[in-house]
């Protein structure tokens, strides 16, 4: 996974997207350190101390992680568990959407 | 009606018969010694009814009496030993027996005779419902049951102390644990409802879970035991699985595991995107919230907010909907919004690194 978002993140940072994540991991000293070591480059919400039984993810009613929503400018939900090539064409999709017209491709190899 | 003890009586025959008298009971034996005369005789002249009989020992005050034929004229002593369709069974003095038509028999006799034989049939019924209804309990099967488990726990405990090693130990005790489930399944395939069936069904339910043998103790667990105390211990192991949580909530009556299942079932079909699963989810959720709010779950959590939420993530994070505002802080600890990000293309990315 890693890889695939690090490798958009990079990729549309002149576009107006962004990646955000919900970090579920209990440890918060421990998921800093591996973010710096991963060079995770995208913001994260922390879930809180308990982990997958956090607030955020319980809102959300998530109860398989990864889970991913994608979101068009408007905030409007447009895809759930789109990921991979499938998460590149809805970028692409909702990018155009916007008059962004973008070629997603990845140097990096998928995990 | 068993044929009671002869007495030793050592009497002169009258022709091919044996002797009549009850020692107890003098007068009796005159009348029948003098029917018997004239019977003897009605027997040379070709008509045979009945033979005679000597008085017989403890039957003599409760079982066995004076039978009269059709005429009226001819009596017996003997014991009734069965009543068939047309005709007793009588067991004679002599420790013969002897089946006579009823329709040679007095209508006293008659009655005497359909009264026995109904008890007789109400017995048998009694006798024959008892041995179903204790093989139903699985009587039968307690002790072997028992002895198979506590023979398992026997193999374990040796294993323990002869396997240190934790995955070692745990690879050997599986295919055990299935095996005694297999059989132990087997013994109480014919008492499926009973104590002891549903001991077994716990039993491969912990010890051999997600086993062929586990779903079908699942199945049969839903079947014969859906309102049982132990259904609720139940309830998690079945997780979401739809097929089961519908075939619980058909027969179960117990308001909370009857709520309980509706709250899982309402959780996988919230996973489920399609427009009839989620109509459906959305009906139990609010039949949850509407009527169950208090009961607990297995964490002793009340229902009602848990469907609550989930209702509103059924109803809201749906595609076409807007998304639900996130606030909270970074893993600096920086506040921040997922609205701050609107006019842009988001990937909400729910991770985490294991």
């Amino acid at each position: 996974m890693y890889p695939h978002e690090r490798s958009l993140v990079k990729q549309l940072s002149d576009k107006p997207f962004a990646l955000i994540g919900v970090n579920s991991d209990r440890d918060l000293e421990q998921i800093r350190q591996t973010v710096k070591e991963k060079n995770l480059n995208w913001r994260s919400f922390w879930n809180g101390p308990d982990g997958t039984g956090g607030p955020i993810s319980t809102e959300w009613n998530v109860t398989g992680w990864p889970t991913i929503y994608i979101l068009d400018k408007d905030g409007v939900i447009r895809y759930k568990n789109a990921r991979g090539p499938a998460m590149d064409k809805a970028l692409t999709t909702l990018l155009a959407e916007m008059g962004q017209s973008v070629e997603i491709t990845h140097e990096e190899d998928s995990e | 009606m068993q044929p009671a003890e002869q007495r030793a009586t050592s009497r002169p025959h009258e022709g091919p018969w044996p002797s009549p008298g009850c020692l107890d009971r003098g007068e009796s034996r005159r009348v029948v010694a003098r029917d018997l005369t004239r019977l003897t005789r009605r027997v040379l002249t070709g008509v045979a009814w009945l033979v005679a009989a000597t008085w017989m020992g403890h039957a003599c005050a409760q079982e066995s009496r004076t039978w009269t034929d059709a005429s009226g004229q001819h009596k017996v002593e003997a014991t009734l030993v069965e009543v068939q369709r047309d005709a007793v069974v009588l067991q004679m003095a002599d420790g013969s027996q002897k089946t006579i038509q009823l329709k040679q028999l007095s209508e006293a006799d008659r009655t005497y005779a359909a009264e026995a034989r109904k008890a007789m049939l109400a017995e048998n019924a009694a006798k024959k419902k008892a041995s179903a209804e204790a093989k139903q309990r699985g009587d039968d099967v307690k002790e072997e049951v028992k002895a198979l488990l506590d023979g398992f726990r026997q193999r374990v405990t040796e294993l323990q102390q002869s396997t240190p090693d934790a995955a070692q130990l745990r690879n050997a005790i599986m295919p055990m644990a299935r095996e005694t489930a297999q059989q132990a399944m087997k013994l109480i395939e014919s008492a499926p409802q009973s104590d002891v069936a549903k001991e077994v069904y716990m039993w491969t339910l912990r010890s051999a879970p997600q086993t062929p043998e586990a779903a079908a103790a699942t199945a049969l667990m839903i079947e014969h035991f859906a309102d049982s105390p132990e259904m609720a211990q139940l309830l998690p192991m079945i997780g979401r699985d739809s097929r089961n949580l519908d075939a619980l909530l058909k027969v179960a009556k117990d308001p909370t595991v009857r709520a309980l299942a509706m709250f899982s079932l309402a959780r996988g079909l919230s996973g489920d995107e399609s427009p009839a699963a989620e109509k459906r989810a959305i009906e139990l959720l609010r039949e949850i919230v509407a009527k169950h709010a208090k009961v607990e779950d297995a964490r002793r959590q009340p229902l009602g907010p848990q469907a609550e939420r989930l209702l509103f993530a059924v109803e809201n994070l749906k595609i076409g909907k807007v998304a639900p505002d996130i606030k909270g802080v970074d893993l600096d600890g920086v506040d921040f919004k997922l609205s701050d990000y609107r006019g842009k293309v988001v990937v909400l990315d729910f991770w985490g690194d294991w």
